[in-house]
């Protein structure tokens, strides 16, 4: 599971009503895999640009540095940031290459753990967990 | 299977096994003197082992020994009609041709060919056999070989074949059955024929099953039998279903039970019914073909004993016709004790579908949550797929088709975009979407399937469209998926800028479902983002000519063994425990795992049935419509599928 696919996942129990996110990482097994850097710059900056609005900041930064990454992205997205191409790429880095292979993802409301095994969140509720009919 | 070997007919081979607990002998009945012959120098003082036709019972034989019989000069006698014809030679005596009784008539007997048409026989089957059918828990049927588990179902009131007589008091368990199928009351009340029958064309038309069970019941009904005799009164129906080689054992239908005048309508596979009356020792046989009427009144009910013979063939009119699964519905009219004065029971009848019985023998939860996952799912589709992962993801998948309306969409995202493939699979679309400068969260219930979208393995053969170039093979290896059900994704509100939910709307088997499954995906894409749906359609050609016969149907999964044993070790079946390797007991063993599962072992398969909903044109929109913040893009129709494109608002 990379920190880009972290990004999204939320606890959609009933308890958690909606805010069970972002899921605390507790991780047993990490891998850092580089991607082919070279002839894909321009793809690769394009590719980082374009998901940029769709990245909650804070969340990002408290997640990567429970995967071992302290330090590695600053507080605040700001607009000089965005536009220097160094930090893209060290930011593509960071979202696309270093995955959660073994661990567990904890909400932060209910305290539920979802287990993450071979890099495979298991997200399953049980019915009882689940939202019933809205009468 | 032992002695197909032997058979160069190809038209099978008939065992005899006779009715008794032990058995000493039987007879093998070979279409030609010289398959028997070598059948004989073959297995001549050899051990055999093998299994009776319906029963299943496994028989270890000693030595053996084989004597050869030319019965073909009998049966050619007994099989010659008053016109010369002659029955076809090396016939199995025991299976009589129905003409060596035509001169002989059972009063009261009458059989009206073609009752139903070959549509309406379809629409029926389909509901009769669909995913709603209401079996009752197993009964167990007296037949000529001893007992047969045999699935049955009962509307109205329930006929217990152990006392032979109808449940009259319904409020026991026991006697819960679903009521009679109803015609609406306006149709009802119109005398004219011809609006009952306009009414069951337009329900075979939209596939409504059950509504086309009521009207062909009202039409039993109504219809004027010789003699002027006519049935108004049918309060209940039993259906039976034959498998290949099943029979039912001789018997007249208790008389306290039933009133004059019981009905039998066959479907799928004819049949030879034997009629003996015991006073006078005469037999009659009477072939049934499909889509027949059979009329038992006066004597035909109340003297003459019936039953099927255990086998795979019956002969008539000369000419050997196998038998397949037969479905009969037999319907009559149930009585009050004759202390009760024995007047016909009254009619209960619904016209809710499908038919229910009064008591959920579900926990109670099921009504009140209709977010729950219904059995029918978890039996006919997360099992399913979880059992067949490695053999979808080898053939289907690796095959590489993409729908081409599917495969546009994802190609016209902006690049960059984060996509969510709702039901993902093996990941089958996972490249295009990489390809196209985009990235995808796929999420599936199966965690088997799920497994077999990392690292899809690329060889000479990978189709180009799940070819990944080189500096997206990172994406390829480790995919982003996870293990989710649709009706709760676990992606934050507005977190992903589209989404794809590619064939998994026509396996969700409720309104409530469908709904909920629309509105997640509403959740989770941001405002202005879109979404592609598609589901199987119930028109699978464009001009609508070939149709399934159901909105609600079973569709079958050929799975081969060898795929179900790499499944079994990813998960598949983690609690059976099996010690053998053998293909075909891993088979086996699925087959009986799986409610609904069939072995077929000639092909050596496991066919499982995959439940579907099949969509109509418009009931997507429709569906789609219900949720406030989706709005209609694009809708249509490709390679039989319809496909929605919807907006966020």
């Amino acid at each position: 599971m990379r920190l880009l696919t972290h990004n999204t996942l939320r606890n959609s129990s009933q308890k958690a009503k909606g805010e069970g996110f972002p899921l605390k990482i507790t991780a047993t097994e990490i891998r850092v895999e580089e991607a082919p850097v070279l002839t894909e710059d321009e793809q690769q900056l394009s590719f980082v640009k374009g998901i940029l609005g769709m990245l909650d900041w804070s969340a990002l930064v408290k997640a990567a540095s429970e995967m071992g990454l302290e330090n590695a992205l600053p507080p605040m997205l700001t607009e000089d940031l965005v536009k220097d191409e160094d930090f893209l790429r060290a930011l593509f880095h960071v979202l696309m290459n270093v995955h959660l292979v073994n661990g567990i993802l904890t909400c932060p409301v209910t305290g539920r753990e979802f287990p993450v095994m071979d890099g495979i969140p298991n997200m399953m509720l049980e019915e009882e967990e689940c939202e019933a009919v809205r009468i | 299977s032992i002695t197909n070997h032997f058979d160069s007919t190809g038209k099978g081979v008939e065992v005899f096994v006779p009715h008794k607990k032990s058995i000493h002998h039987c007879h093998i009945g070979m279409r030609k003197p010289e398959d028997a012959q070598r059948l004989i120098t073959s297995l001549q003082g050899k051990n055999v082992e093998w299994k009776t036709q319906a029963g299943g019972e496994c028989i270890q034989s000693p030595k053996l020994f084989l004597d050869y019989a030319d019965i073909t000069h009998r049966s050619v006698a007994r099989g010659k009609r008053s016109d010369g014809h002659e029955v076809e030679r090396g016939e199995p005596s025991r299976s009589e041709c129905t003409s060596a009784t035509d001169h002989i008539t059972v009063p009261g007997l009458e059989l009206v060919e073609s009752f139903v048409s070959e549509e309406e026989e379809n629409v029926l089957l389909a509901a009769i056999t669909g995913p709603y059918a209401p079996w009752a828990p197993s009964q167990v049927v007296p037949s000529k070989t001893g007992s047969v588990r045999r699935r049955v179902q009962h509307y109205g009131y329930v006929f217990d074949y152990e006392t032979a007589n109808v449940l009259r008091k319904r409020q026991a368990a026991a006697a819960a059955c679903p009521p009679m199928p109803k015609i609406p009351d306006k149709i009802n009340a119109q005398k004219d024929i011809n609006v009952l029958e306009q009414h069951i064309e337009k329900s075979v038309e939209e596939g409504r099953g059950w509504e086309a069970l009521a009207g062909i019941i009202e039409r039993t009904r109504r219809h004027t039998f010789q003699n002027n005799l006519s049935y108004p009164l049918i309060n209940q129906m039993t259906v039976n279903e034959y498998r290949k080689g099943e029979g039912i054992g001789s018997h007249i239908d208790t008389p306290s039970a039933f009133d004059d005048g019981l009905m039998s309508l066959s479907l799928n596979s004819g049949i030879v019914m034997e009629f003996r009356n015991k006073d006078k020792r005469i037999k009659k046989l009477v072939y049934l073909p499909a889509r027949s009427l059979l009329l038992l009144s006066g004597p035909a009910r109340y003297e003459w004993e019936h039953h099927i013979v255990t086998r795979t063939t019956d002969t008539h009119n000369g000419e050997v016709k196998p038998r397949d699964l037969r479905i009969s519905l037999t319907l009559r009219t149930a009585l009050t004790t004759p202390e009760d004065g024995g007047s016909p029971m009254i009619r209960l009848e619904s016209n809710a579908y499908p038919p229910k019985w009064d008591v959920t023998h579900e926990s109670g939860n099921e009504e009140k949550d209709a977010l729950i996952t219904p059995s029918t799912e978890k039996e006919h589709v997360h099992a399913v797929y979880d059992a067949i992962a490695t053999q979808w993801h080898h053939t289907r998948g690796r095959r590489g088709v993409l729908w081409p309306g599917a495969t546009q969409f994802l190609l016209d995202l902006p690049k960059g975009s984060v996509v969510a493939d709702v039901g993902c699979g093996d990941g089958k679309y996972f490249p295009a979407i990489w390809e196209a400068g985009s990235y995808v969260i796929g999420t599936d219930i199966s965690l088997p399937l799920l497994k077999t979208s990392i690292g899809a393995s690329v060889g000479i053969d990978t189709p180009e469209s799940r070819q990944v170039s080189k500096h997206r093979i990172h994406l390829r290896d480790r995919p982003a998926v996870a293990v989710a059900d649709c009706m709760n994704l676990p992606l934050r509100d507005n977190s992903v800028d589209a989404a794809i939910c590619i064939a998994v709307m026509h396996h969700l088997s409720t309104h409530e479902r469908r709904l909920r499954c629309l509105e997640e995906l509403g959740r989770i894409v941001k405002p202005g983002g879109r979404i592609n749906v598609q589901a199987w359609a119930m028109e699978q050609d464009a001009d609508s000519r070939r149709k399934f016969a159901s909105t609600d149907v079973f569709v079958p999964f050929n799975a081969q063994p060898k795929y179900l044993n790499q499944s079994r070790d990813s998960g598949g079946l983690n609690n059976q425990h099996c010690a053998v390797n053998e293909n075909h007991s891993v088979a086996e063993m699925y087959a009986k795992a799986f409610d609904g599962a069939e072995y077929d072992e000639r092909k050596g398969l496991v066919v499982f049935r995959r439940y579907c909903h099949l969509y109509r044109q418009g009931d997507m929109e429709d569906l789609a419509s219900q949720v406030p913040n989706l709005r209609l893009v694009e809708s249509g129709y490709e390679s039989g599928n319809h496909f929605l494109i919807l907006e966020v608002l």
